[in-house]
C-alpha cells in the first residue's frame, strides 16, 4: 500500500494498462479503502481515458497531493479505516485540495456538511451511479483540455 | 437579530427563549411567506430555517433569498434531514445544516458564527462602498494618474505617459492621496484592489 506505482500515471493492480491520457489531463487521485470500490473507480477512470493513481491511506494521499497536480481527488469516507472528510479538511487547510468528490457507503448529515464546507464538489452516498461521478469529472477534464473528445 | 422560520410553534418559542437567555434578539415567523413579507431586509443577522414547512419549504425559501441577493447566513434545522438535502443546501451556500436532536450549545455556536459572518461581510461591503465613493470623487485625470501610480510607475514615467509635466503629475498625485484618504502607496493599492474592477477609465 505504501509502495507507489513507478509514476503517477501507472496502472493499478491487475487492471489492464490505461490508454494514454489525453494531452494535458492530469491523473485522478483515488483514495479508497474498499477493494470493490477501488476496482470500480479504476475501471471508470480507464474507460474515460484518464490515468489514476490509487492510494489507500490519508497520509500517503496528503503526501501525493503536496507533490503533484491531479485532475480531481476521489476519496472514500469509511471511518474509522479511512476518514475521507478529515483528509479533505487537512488538504484544504494546507491549500493542496484539488476538485474533490467524496464517496461513502453510509453517509451522515454532519460529515456531508463538513465535506462540502471543506470544498468538496459533491458528497455521494451509496448507491451512487457512475454517471453521478462523471457529471463532476467531465467538466473538469473539459476545462483541462478543451479539444478533448468528450463523448463517453 | 435572528429570524426563526418554523411552522412548529413550540420550536419557534423554545428557540426564541434560548436566544433570549443569552441576550440574542430574535423574531419568529410561522412560514416562509410571513418572513418574506416582513422587513427582514432592514435588519442584520441570520436566518434559522426549518426544512419542511407547509407552503414554501425551507429549501425553496433559501433559493428565493439567493435570487433576491440576500446575503444573510442561513442555518437549516431539520428533523428529517437526509444527506442529499444537506449536500444541496451547503452547495447553495447555507452556513449550517443541523439535524435534530441537537445540543442547544451546538446551535448557539452556529448562530454566533453566522452572526459574526454577517457582521464581517457587512463591514467589508461598507468599506468597499466607501472606497468606490472616494474613487468616484476623482477627476478623470486624477483617476488616470492613480491607475498608473498603483502600477508602480514613478511620477517621471507617468508624466511621460500622459504628456504632462512632472510638476502637474505631482499635484494630481497629492490630490489622489488626499481624496483616497491615504498617505501610503501600499494602502492606495489595497483600496484599489478591494474596489475591484473599476471599469473603463473615463475619457477626459
Amino acid at each position: 500500500m505504501s509502495r507507489h506505482p513507478p509514476h503517477p500515471g501507472a496502472a493499478v493492480g491487475r487492471e489492464p494498462p490505461p490508454r494514454p491520457a489525453r494531452r494535458g489531463a492530469p491523473p485522478l487521485l483515488l483514495v479508497v479503502h474498499d477493494p470493490a470500490l477501488r476496482a470500480r473507480l479504476a475501471r471508470l477512470a480507464d474507460r474515460e481515458g484518464l490515468c489514476a493513481r490509487v492510494l489507500g491511506g490519508a497520509d500517503e494521499a496528503l503526501a501525493a497531493l503536496g507533490g503533484a497536480r491531479f485532475l480531481a481527488l476521489l476519496v472514500e469516507h469509511a471511518p474509522p479505516r479511512l476518514d475521507g472528510v478529515s483528509l479533505l479538511e487537512e488538504a484544504a487547510r494546507r491549500g493542496i485540495l484539488p476538485p474533490a468528490l467524496l464517496l461513502t457507503e453510509q453517509g451522515d448529515v454532519a460529515s456531508a456538511v463538513r465535506a462540502i464546507r471543506a470544498g468538496a464538489l459533491d458528497y455521494l452516498e451509496a448507491p451512487f451511479s457512475d454517471s453521478q461521478i462523471l457529471r463532476q469529472l467531465r467538466p473538469l477534464r473539459a476545462a483541462q483540455c478543451p479539444d478533448a473528445d468528450l463523448r463517453p | 437579530m435572528v429570524h426563526i422560520v418554523d411552522d412548529d410553534e413550540a420550536v419557534r418559542e423554545s428557540l426564541a427563549l434560548l436566544l433570549d437567555s443569552v441576550g440574542i434578539r430574535s423574531r419568529t415567523y410561522p412560514n416562509a411567506r410571513a418572513f418574506l413579507e416582513s422587513d427582514f431586509r432592514n435588519t442584520h443577522g441570520c436566518v434559522v430555517l426549518d426544512i419542511r414547512m407547509p407552503g414554501m419549504s425551507g429549501m425553496e425559501l433559501h433559493e428565493r433569498l439567493i435570487e433576491m441577493g440576500v446575503e444573510m447566513p442561513v442555518i437549516f434545522i431539520t428533523g428529517h434531514g437526509d444527506v442529499p438535502m444537506a449536500v444541496e443546501a451547503m452547495k447553495r451556500g447555507a452556513a449550517e445544516f443541523i439535524q435534530k436532536p441537537f445540543r442547544e450549545q451546538a446551535l448557539l455556536d452556529c448562530i454566533n458564527r453566522a452572526l459574526e459572518t454577517d457582521a464581517r461581510r457587512r463591514a467589508e461591503r461598507a468599506e468597499i462602498d466607501a472606497i468606490r465613493a472616494r474613487i468616484a470623487s476623482l477627476t478623470p485625470r486624477e483617476r488616470q494618474v492613480m491607475e498608473l501610480i498603483v502600477q508602480g510607475k514613478a511620477n517621471k514615467v507617468i508624466a511621460f505617459d500622459l504628456g504632462l509635466s512632472q510638476r502637474t503629475v505631482e499635484i494630481h498625485r497629492a490630490h489622489v492621496m488626499e481624496k483616497m484618504q491615504t498617505r501610503s502607496l501600499a494602502e492606495l493599492v489595497r483600496q484599489v484592489m478591494l474596489a475591484g474592477d473599476l471599469g473603463e477609465t473615463p475619457a477626459d
